[in-house]
């Protein structure tokens, strides 16, 4: 240790102003004044040299700053461009049809019967008779089937749950008048979200999967639709509750009776639900009867029951009661020329969310009332509604037909459903002419749609054959019994009419197969340039992080100057070549501007090849960094290792625990030893405590016991809460502790932690109080009857102590980050050396206290910092796993100082490997009903954009981010820095002449630089695999949405990680503020 | 990978001498043939142990130790420690003594090893597999009987050649030994045992998959072939 001051203070006050001499003593003092005035005058100037001296330090440091960053923004644009490219031939795309249906050109002649009305009016109706005037439509959000049927035992399950028994009324009415009620399994295709449910209810299509995630802002429906079809038959529709409904057919509802109600915000139960009912009965009252035609309600209560607490729970017992009840009521005003729809557009899976195409997320339900006999069943059907989902459902696109025709409305133009034959066979369950009548018209129909569609995407041929030949069958024997023209007055048997029904109900279903088919259809073109671009960013990180033997930082500008020609020049080669070649625009530009990148990042390495080595390892810890990504990558062929990858990441990453342990047990002297055990052990011990928080999958079960919500819901248990305010009491303590042992604990360092963290922590602690209180609101607990009244007042104060919470930790977090002193003090010590005469004496000696780790312990508040405030949108399990994630990282630092790994890729890979643990340890799976969406509102009363948005991320990447941040921490941590310039001079072969070498900057570099590399490895083999396996029975399940969240989280990560690349900078100029006398004067002796 | 100028050179690797070769004869013969041996017993044992695990684990536990501690006192030299001369490569204590009269010693040292390996070993294996993602609830029989084969297979040898001192089990796990029968086994155990753990996870629901079958049939291959190569690859450091 060198003893070192920092910049001299104010000069002290020269001395008298009128010397006279008249003492030897005065005459001494006065030529000391004198001589202390020159020398301070002098000192001026050489201050002021040094300054000079120094800023130019500081702009050579921002230089070198900027061309790394530069190097890492060219990387993530090629990944995004990859992924993009892969993504856009990935995920399915469907053409869309303008054409519509219309009231006078049916698909075919049609006759009605004396007394049916003439054909082609609304008032007869258009394609087939009509039967009803006005229609309510109910929809009952995540309304599973088994909600509504009465409970039996089956699958073990002995005592009934929650949700048995509550909505009653649906199944005693279906019972007990099975002509006027039918109560069916109403299929739903995935994704099931609401968004794609509704468009597929509305315009009887099925969805594609690019619309998976547009649930936040609906886009408007272009195709023809039910709500289009009842507007240019001119009647009046009236929309009240999810506003959903609004962003899909803007302006399609009437202005002065529709109450639109925000769909979004899941921790409210109730105002939705209450707003629907308070305005549908008056509106049903018959004095109101001749405002509207069709009515459509949609409650979200059992929906957001399900978020937040799950199927089994009180408070979706009483929200399916509170249904029950409205249902009964609104029975009671259905007169004979309206029809009553109640159905659910999705179901929910066992803790109450939905997204995916597991049996309970796809089985709502679907209920009809007519006040007038209406429905029947067909020979041989059950009189009884089906006990379960597993028989007799109807695909939610079947509705579509049966509402059109039934309201005397032509089929929309792109329907694929057919007629639900309970309506059309009578009461009797004989009228199979009637059956066979409206599936022909339907039948029709979808075959001028595909027709149509055919034409518009040049596919002759690839719908016909099957099709075609089935199509030819049932209307050859159509026209054979009528003949073209349709003639009247032909009756056929029982026997013939079945025939018919079945020859149109076949075509219809093979359509319904080859367009699933036809829209699962790849774009392998694009997926293999996404590809490639992905595998080309590999090789080129690799050699950039791996290879570099010399001067990173002199590299650097010659591959952004590189790289940036050659995006600029790709994307203008792909803008011409689209101009005037027949090739995708979006399609050949990134493509080319991502190869422009590629060739001008490969030239610049070629030039300076003679830094370069081949990045191949050379000991075991390199070849374990290489083999763990890969591996992770190779595993991603398999379903079995996708489903259970969070145990697989845990493996891997207890396996860098085991490298932690030998390269700590190499180390040279005990004490360093002990230190590398210790934290391998601290690590690997953690990293399993963290797996204990986990959401099993539900190709896990019945294998895997989730423990991040209690058994049955989406609420916590109980004994979860103590685990945020046991984080707020341990977490600052064991982040101090850790700066203690490095004798770092100085200004701004000693509050920080203990006041700041923890007071941010704590409120973070309460605001999940307030969010389990307003959670028993719900249920008929004691304390619920008590504090009921203020519910509004406590969700405010959740709100503001969640935003309070976050607020300190980001803002005093990052204040401390960039203006705090570094964190060292002056001290001594004792030493004892030999005086004149050979006696050993003791003297105190000046040190700096925490030199050793000066760079590492500026850096942490910004970690913690975000690590809290990623806490903050985590539910109490996933509090305490950010805080072990911290506690982790630290003994991850401490582990490679302490091994001596500081410069390998072990610490970067185990941070990638962390991210993956603690995504699943935060109750996440690669699943889209695993995505919590409450966590949009944990700090916010409605969705706010961007903030709502970051919050979901924080919450679902929040392992990686808080990963990926503490990228330069273990690259620093145990590294001391002396100033910010270290070392100057050009590399080998006259690489970067102008530039200083830095190797701490430099080394965070390489570490940001191996981070990035094995992230883009995981997801190259997700996206790889996915593509490959594009035909899998898994793709939906399993492989395309472990590459939609590695894709979106790989983004995450690499923005997060450049942005610490830049952060850095706060640790390395505080240090060297201290340092730049020192820095000075090593600068002064070298010119 | 460009190993940093600041990472502390490793300590030399000729701190320690990889054991010789067993004598000619008896000893060399039954450590050539005590591997097919030991397999074609946990081979028999298989189907009972997929069958179920822990209590044929447990049966074959005194088979396995009663062979480790037979194949240690016939083939390996005993550990410098115990013959009182420390500095001394154990290759010289081996030539010295006679070969009558040492055979107590040797089976006192040999079943003080299967004492701290069964009792010891057990117990840090049975962690460092529930650390590696063992159910820590759940299966507690099987973990404890599959580490405590895994102690068998690797400890017996170890402490027998090796004692208890504190230097030479940090170069063990330090990976800083170099390459010899009795290490290249204990070595090829952990390997073996971590690549047993790769078939589980796979959905092609058969009984072999069931914890842990895989990982005790990991351990006794590993153990064989990491005793081949030790003997192949005698001498060589592993390089961190």
């Amino acid at each position: 240790m060198k003893p070192t001051k920092p910049t001299a203070g104010p000069s002290p006050p020269s001395l008298t102003a009128n010397p006279v001499p008249d003492s030897e003593y005065q005459r001494i003092a006065a030529e000391y004044a004198a001589a202390k005035a020159a020398y301070d005058r002098g000192a001026d100037v050489r201050q002021r040299a040094k300054d000079i001296v120094y800023k130019r330090h500081v702009g050579r440091f921002n230089r070198a700053q900027s061309w790394l960053l530069g190097v890492f923004g060219l990387v993530i644009l090629l990944h995004a461009a990859g992924l993009y490219l892969f993504t856009s031939g990935f995920l399915l795309t469907r053409l869309v049809l303008e054409e519509k249906s219309n009231c006078t050109t049916p698909p075919g002649v049609v006759r009605f019967e004396s007394g049916e009305g003439t054909p082609g009016t609304v008032e007869g109706g258009c394609w087939y008779p009509r039967k009803f005037n006005r229609a309510v439509v109910l929809v009952v959000d995540a309304l599973r089937y088994d909600f509504t049927v009465p409970f039996r035992e089956m699958n073990g399950e002995k005592t009934p749950s929650q949700f048995h028994d509550a909505l009653t009324f649906l199944y005693e009415a279906a019972a007990e008048k099975p002509q006027n009620a039918l109560l069916l399994p109403f299929i739903a295709d995935p994704p099931t979200t609401t968004l794609q449910r509704l468009k597929a209810l509305m315009t009887g299509t099925l969805p594609t999967f690019v619309d998976a995630g547009s649930n936040f802002a609906g886009t408007a429906i272009e195709e023809d639709n039910l709500i289009a079809q009842l507007r240019d038959a001119g009647k009046r529709v009236v929309q009240l509750g999810d506003d959903t409904w609004h962003a899909l057919f803007p302006g399609a509802f009437d202005p002065v009776l529709s109450r639109p109600y925000d769909s979004f915000n899941v921790w409210d139960l109730h105002t939705v639900d209450t707003g629907v009912a308070t305005h549908l009965l008056p509106l049903l009252h018959p004095d109101n009867g001749t405002q509207w035609d069709v009515l459509i309600g949609h409650f979200l209560g059992v929906d957001h029951a399900g978020h937040r607490f799950g199927p089994n729970h009180p408070a979706m017992k009483s929200k399916l009661k509170q249904m029950d009840t409205l249902f009964r009521d609104v029975v009671r005003s259905i007169d004979d020329d309206t029809l009553l729809i109640v159905l659910g557009d999705h179901g929910m899976d066992a803790k109450g969310d939905h997204g995916g195409e597991s049996d309970d997320e796809v089985q709502a339900a679907l209920w009809m009332y007519a006040s007038q006999p209406l429905f029947g069943r067909r020979p041989g059907q059950a009189l009884l509604p089906p006990p379960d989902a597993k028989q007799g459902g109807v695909a939610q696109i079947d509705l579509v037909p049966t509402l059109a025709l039934l309201l005397g409305l032509p089929v929309p133009f792109n329907n694929l459903g057919k007629p639900i034959a309970e309506a059309f066979v009578g009461p009797d369950g004989l009228g199979t002419e009637a059956l066979a009548r409206a599936a022909r018209i339907t039948a029709a129909q979808v075959r001028r749609y595909v027709g149509a569609y055919e034409k518009m995407q040049k596919l002759e041929g690839q719908m016909a054959g099957e099709l075609d030949r089935l199509w030819e069958g049932a209307a050859g024997a159509w026209n054979a019994s009528f003949g073209p023209q349709g003639k009247g007055g032909v009756r056929l048997g029982e026997a013939n009419w079945k025939a018919l029904f079945d020859a149109f109900d076949a075509y219809q279903t093979e359509t319904v197969d080859v367009c699933r088919a036809l829209w699962a259809r790849f774009d392998v073109g694009r997926m293999v340039s996404g590809i490639s671009v992905l595998v080309a960013s590999i090789g080129l990180l690799a050699v950039y992080a791996r290879g570099v033997t010399d001067h990173r930082i002199g590299l650097s500008p010659l591959i952004v100057k590189r790289g940036a020609a050659g995006l600029g020049a790709g994307v203008a080669a792909g803008a011409a070549l689209a101009a005037i070649l027949p090739i995708s625009l979006t399609h050949i530009a990134p493509l080319l501007g991502s190869a422009g990148i590629i060739a001008g990042f490969t030239s610049a390495l070629y030039t300076a090849r003679s830094i370069l080595a081949l990045p191949l390892p050379r000991s075991l810890t390199g070849l374990a960094s290489l083999l763990l990504p890969l591996l992770l990558a190779l595993s991603l062929a398999s379903n079995s290792y996708t489903v259970w990858e969070d145990r697989t990441t845990l493996f891997l990453s207890s396996t860098t625990g085991a490298l932690l342990l030998i390269s700590g047990l190499r180390s040279a002297t005990p004490l360093s030893r002990a230190r590398g055990v210790a934290n391998a052990i601290l690590f690997t011990a953690l990293g399993r405590l963290s797996s204990l928080s986990r959401l099993c999958r539900e190709e896990q079960l019945p294998l895997c016991r989730s423990t991040y919500y209690s058994a049955g819901s989406s609420a916590p248990a109980a004994w979860h809460l103590a685990l945020p305010l046991l984080t707020a009491i341990l977490l600052p303590s064991a982040l101090s502790a850790a700066l203690r042992r490095t004798d770092s604990l100085h200004h701004a360092a000693r509050w920080y932690f203990a006041i700041a963290l923890r007071t941010a922590l704590l409120l973070s602690a309460f605001a999940t109080y307030l969010e389990a209180l307003d959670g028993a609101l719900a249920s008929d607990s004691p304390l619920a009857s008590r504090f009921a009244p203020h519910a509004d007042a406590i969700k405010a104060l959740r709100v503001t102590a969640a935003q309070l919470a976050l607020g300190i930790a980001l803002c005093v977090g990052g204040a401390v980050s960039a203006f705090s002193a570094p964190f060292m003090d002056r001290g001594s010590e004792r030493v004892d050396l030999p005086d004149a005469k050979g006696k050993m004496a003791g003297y105190m000696k000046a040190i700096v206290r925490g030199e050793g780790n000066s760079l590492g312990a500026r850096y942490l508040p910004l970690v913690s910092a975000v690590g809290v405030a990623v806490g903050v949108t985590q539910k109490p399990l996933g509090v305490a796993a950010v805080g072990v994630l911290m506690v982790q990282i630290l003994a991850l630092g401490e582990g490679l100082d302490a091994g001596g790994l500081r410069n390998s890729a072990v610490g970067p890979v185990g941070l990638g490997l962390l991210g993956g643990v603690y995504f699943f340890a935060t109750g996440h799976q690669n699943a889209l009903a695993a995505v919590q969406w409450d966590a949009a509102f944990v700090a916010l009363r409605g969705v706010r954009q961007p903030w709502s948005g970051l919050l979901l991320v924080g919450n679902t990447w929040g392992g990686g981010v808080v990963a990926a941040l503490a990228v330069p921490l273990v690259a620093l941590w145990g590294a001391g820095g002396k100033s910010v310039d270290a070392d100057e001079g050009a590399g080998k072969g006259g690489v970067g002449k102008r530039l200083a070498k830095f190797p701490q900057l430099a080394g965070v570099a390489q570490a940001v630089a191996t981070f990035m590399l094995s992230q883009s490895v995981v997801v190259t083999g997700a996206a790889a695999w996915a593509g490959w396996l594009r035909r899998h029975l898994m793709v939906y399940r399993v492989f395309g949405p472990r590459f939609m969240f590695g894709a979106a989280g790989m983004l995450v990560m690499d923005i997060v990680a450049l942005l610490a690349l830049l952060v850095v900078r706060w640790a390395f100029l505080s240090v060297g503020e201290v340092y730049r006398s020192v820095a000075t004067q090593v600068r002064g002796c070298r010119e | 990978m460009p190993s940093s100028p600041s990472a502390p050179t490793p300590p030399a690797p000729s701190d320690f001498s990889p054991l010789p070769l067993p004598q000619p004869g008896l000893a060399r013969l039954v450590s050539i043939a005590y591997p097919p041996l030991l397999l074609s017993a946990y081979a028999a044992s298989f189907s009972s142990i997929i069958a179920a695990p822990a209590p044929a684990l447990l049966t074959l536990l005194p088979l396995t130790a009663a062979l480790q501690v037979f194949y240690a006192v016939l083939c390996l030299p005993l550990s410098a420690q115990n013959s009182n001369s420390k500095a001394q490569p154990a290759k010289a204590v081996q030539r010295k003594k006679s070969r009558h009269g040492d055979w107590i010693p040797r089976l006192s040292t040999a079943l003080i090893a299967l004492i701290i390996s069964l009792s010891l070993g057990t117990a840090v294996l049975a962690i460092t597999l529930v650390l590696f993602g063992a159910p820590i609830t759940t299966h507690i029989p099987e973990t404890l009987a599959c580490a405590a084969h895994m102690a068998l297979l690797a400890g017996v040898p170890l402490v027998y050649v090796h004692g208890v001192d504190a230097e030479r089990w940090r170069a063990v796990a330090a990976l800083l030994m170099p390459m010899d029968e009795v290490y290249g086994a204990a070595v090829g155990v952990l390997l073996g045992v971590w690549i047993g753990a790769i078939p589980i996870p796979l959905d092609w629901d058969r009984e072999w998959q069931k914890w842990p079958c895989t990982i005790v049939t990991g351990a006794y291959l590993g153990w064989a072939a990491g005793k081949a190569l030790g003997v192949g690859l005698r001498g060589k450091v592993v390089v961190v």
